[in-house]
């Protein structure tokens, strides 16, 4: 199905930030195949008027718990598997639940790709998926199955295990020490060896994985200690790094910038509940930016709910970014920093057709999202709006 | 100390527009309002030119200062699991005046907070109306004891079991609620003192709203989350809402349907509103951010501001100290550097009783 969007300003967010106005959006088959101005549209091709109406790509979250953790109660709550502090084989997709509202809530909120999985109870938590946000089945939303290993350092595993349960860890020694444990045990392994560990599976294989550079190791830190330990660990084992969260990092920018890690940054927006992030600010993304360091900006979905995704932004713009970065760093950076920039995170020709169509520019007080789309798909409407 | 605030644009409330004025400060009080040609007597000048002024806002249900930020227990005064009712409390023995979040209301353009037990308590602390700067909560109090607050739904419910290890029901919270109105009627001690419930589920609502028609007390619904599933109120007295936060963390079953749509939909039904942070549910600096919520809502913008400004002091009745830009009362004032409805708009100053308690650095 060949669909044109006529007349809008199109925020491409391709490498020059290009803004197009009075632009036309070509769709065909879920695919982005054509961005022009002022060209004749052949009669058998259907239009869509959307004159004076702004458009940017579909927004990407690439840290939230999106289907899984389940805002309700204990029951539907699959986030953090507390029986061990070490659970490398929870996978992600086993735990969403792919007809969760707060996928309705991101297609709402114009968030149509998420980076999504275990929480931050467990030093090594298992591994994440990233996923479009509309779809029937999980394999049908999956972008990448296996997006990184995730593990947590800090306050949380030791407040679940150490002060709740009254079991290792306690410290943030023991908290690395598990951390560390399946990347040595899986690093003394031969090629045989780990081919085999592979495939059935065991403990070792998500380590070996990301020892061979399939997937990165995400680690939840907040503490500028916590992140010189993530940070010298990826290090010990030359694995690729993601700071999540990286409260402190404002205080450390030199060291993360030499680390060559990725950054994601988040939470900012609700006042320090814990000690670790009480150095929490949204000036963040402002001086991570003027350090020359890439970032992603996350909701961490539930704590700000999927749906304020453009909200995080525009907190980062009033606390001193320009406009662009923060738009980049909820769409094509964020899609970059976790691989699946060919697919999504910007307006360009062969890219997914997920955008989202506004009635101003979203920073806007009086802006309100009116249609989202996913491959090419009307996934969200405004009540009251007829595109 | 006599000052002048030149040329700002002044917002007007009975009209929503904001208009070039200039506003003489003498002491605590606001002293004069000038058109902005006419001569200025000898004072300090502060320069408001292409900037906006509005009465410092108030944030009508809040826990800041009583649960204190980047620490858990040790700052937390918020609930005291063990009290059957918390109504011989009062809120202003918990508040900390030196908790971060102060800074950061001034910095945000809240001057006054409205404080009130966590939702843990089904009968919280007396509440209090305070100025958000000062060394002791007594010398920022506007009224040290005002209110009473009651909570209602998922919160108590859980605390009471998490406490006491047996259930609490909805009925159980109910009974509790009716017990203590009756002993406080008996006591002669809630006298012209508003009655402030915690609901979100509508169920609680109607409850909340059953309650206060039983015991003929002044209701004041808090959050009402689910008030759009509500069609018709059974309850002919006049009644407001504190309205929100909506936005904060979606963790419990009783937020699944927090939306900003509530304010539009408590503008069409003509009740009065106002504002809250409840921090740290959400965060002092975002009180003006639900006002910008609200806006993209649609709701009109001047019922916005008011509910910002002098409506929550009518509410919270300080309106004779508070809350508008008029000769007599406190010299509670913001400037902003943009339309203070835009998203991104700050404070450049904040004032308090006439003194500058945030400069934009």
């Amino acid at each position: 199905m060949n669909k044109v969007f006529r007349g809008a300003t199109i925020y491409t967010m391709d490498e020059d930030n290009s803004i197009l106005e009075n632009a036309n959006l070509w769709v065909e088959n879920g695919k982005i195949t054509k961005i022009d101005i002022n060209t004749n549209i052949p009669n058998d091709i259907e239009i869509i008027n959307v004159d004076g109406q702004v458009i940017t790509p579909g927004l990407i979250d690439i840290h939230t718990h999106v289907g899984i953790w389940g805002e309700v109660n204990e029951e539907t709550n699959d986030a953090c598997e507390y029986s061990s502090p070490f659970t490398p084989l929870m996978d992600a997709i086993d735990g969403i639940n792919h007809n969760h509202f707060s996928f309705e809530l991101a297609r709402k909120g114009g968030v149509t790709t998420v980076q999504t999985g275990t929480g931050s109870a467990n030093p090594i938590g298992g591994v994440w998926s990233i996923l479009k946000t509309a779809g029937d089945t999980v394999e049908e939303m999956l972008l990448m199955e296996r997006s990184g290993l995730k593990g947590a350092l800090g306050e949380n595993p030791k407040n679940v295990f150490g002060q709740s349960y009254h079991k290792s860890p306690y410290t943030r020694m023991a908290v690395a020490h598990l951390i560390r444990k399946g990347f040595l045990e899986a690093s003394t392994l031969s090629k045989g060896e780990r081919n085999k560990q592979l495939e059935i599976r065991t403990e070792l294989s998500p380590f070996i994985e990301v020892l061979e550079g399939k997937m990165p190791l995400h680690l939840h830190c907040h503490r500028a200690d916590d992140i010189a330990t993530a940070i010298r660990i990826a290090k010990e084992f030359n694995v690729k790094l993601c700071l999540e969260h990286c409260t402190e990092g404002h205080l450390m920018l030199d060291a993360i910038k030499e680390s060559g890690a990725s950054v994601t940054l988040g939470p900012f927006m609700l006042p320090a509940a814990k000690y670790e992030t009480r150095n929490l600010t949204p000036e963040a993304p402002k001086l991570f930016h003027e350090a020359g360091i890439p970032f992603a900006i996350m909701t961490d979905h539930p704590f700000i709910p999927i749906q304020h995704l453009i909200l995080c932004a525009v907190e980062a713009v009033k606390y001193g970014l320009d406009e662009t970065t923060a738009l980049r760093s909820i769409t094509c950076e964020a899609a970059k920093l976790v691989g699946i920039s060919d697919r999504v995170g910007s307006i360009e020709q062969g890219k997914d057709a997920d955008f989202v169509i506004w009635s101003h520019h979203p920073f806007m007080t009086r802006s309100n999202l009116l249609t989202t789309y996913i491959n090419g798909q009307k996934v969200y409407e405004r009540e009251g709006v007829e595109v | 100390m006599k000052q002048a605030i030149r040329n700002a644009k002044v917002y007007q409330q009975h009209t929503g527009e904001f208009l070039p004025q200039t506003i003489l400060v003498d002491g605590e009080r606001i002293s004069g309002i000038l058109a902005p040609d006419e001569s200025l007597p000898e004072c300090l000048h502060i320069d408001g030119t292409n900037m906006f002024l509005t009465p410092g806002l108030i944030d009508t249900f809040s826990q800041i200062g009583l649960k204190e930020t980047g620490i858990r227990w040790e700052g937390n005064d918020g609930y005291e699991p063990l009290a059957e009712s918390g109504s011989h409390l009062q809120v202003i023995d918990g508040v900390y005046p030196f908790d971060k979040a102060f800074k950061d209301a001034v910095a945000f353009g809240v001057t006054t907070a409205h404080i009130a037990s966590s939702p843990e308590s089904v009968i919280g602390a007396k509440t209090a109306v305070l100025h958000t700067h000062g060394i002791t909560v007594d010398e920022m109090a506007l009224n040290p004891e005002f209110g009473f607050s009651f909570s209602l739904g998922d919160i108590p419910k859980r605390a009471f079991f998490e406490q006491t290890k047996t259930p609490l029901t909805r009925m159980g919270i109910a009974q509790k609620v009716r017990l203590a109105l009756q002993v406080l009627q008996h006591s002669g001690n809630h006298q012209k003192r508003p009655f402030f419930f915690r609901t979100h589920r509508a169920d609680d609502i109607v409850t909340a709203v059953r309650i206060a028609e039983e015991t003929k007390i002044p209701l004041v619904l808090v959050h009402a989350t689910e008030f759009r599933f509500i069609k018709n109120i059974p309850y002919d007295k006049a009644f407001s809402v504190i309205a929100g936060p909506c936005f904060q963390p979606m963790e419990r079953g009783e937020l699944v349907h927090l939306d900003p749509s509530l304010y539009r939909t408590l503008a069409e039904q003509n009740i009065p509103f106002t504002f809250a942070t409840d921090h740290p549910v959400s965060s002092i600096t975002h009180l003006q951010m639900e006002a910008c919520l609200a806006l993209k809502a649609g709701v009109d913008e001047q019922l916005i501001l008011n509910g910002l400004t002098r409506d929550a002091a009518k509410l919270l009745q300080i309106d004779h100290l508070t809350g508008s830009i008029e000769e007599g009362l406190y010299a509670d004032l913001v400037l902003w550097n943009k339309h203070p409805l835009e998203l991104t708009a700050r404070p450049v100053q904040t004032f308090i009783k006439g003194k500058e308690v945030y400069r934009e650095e």
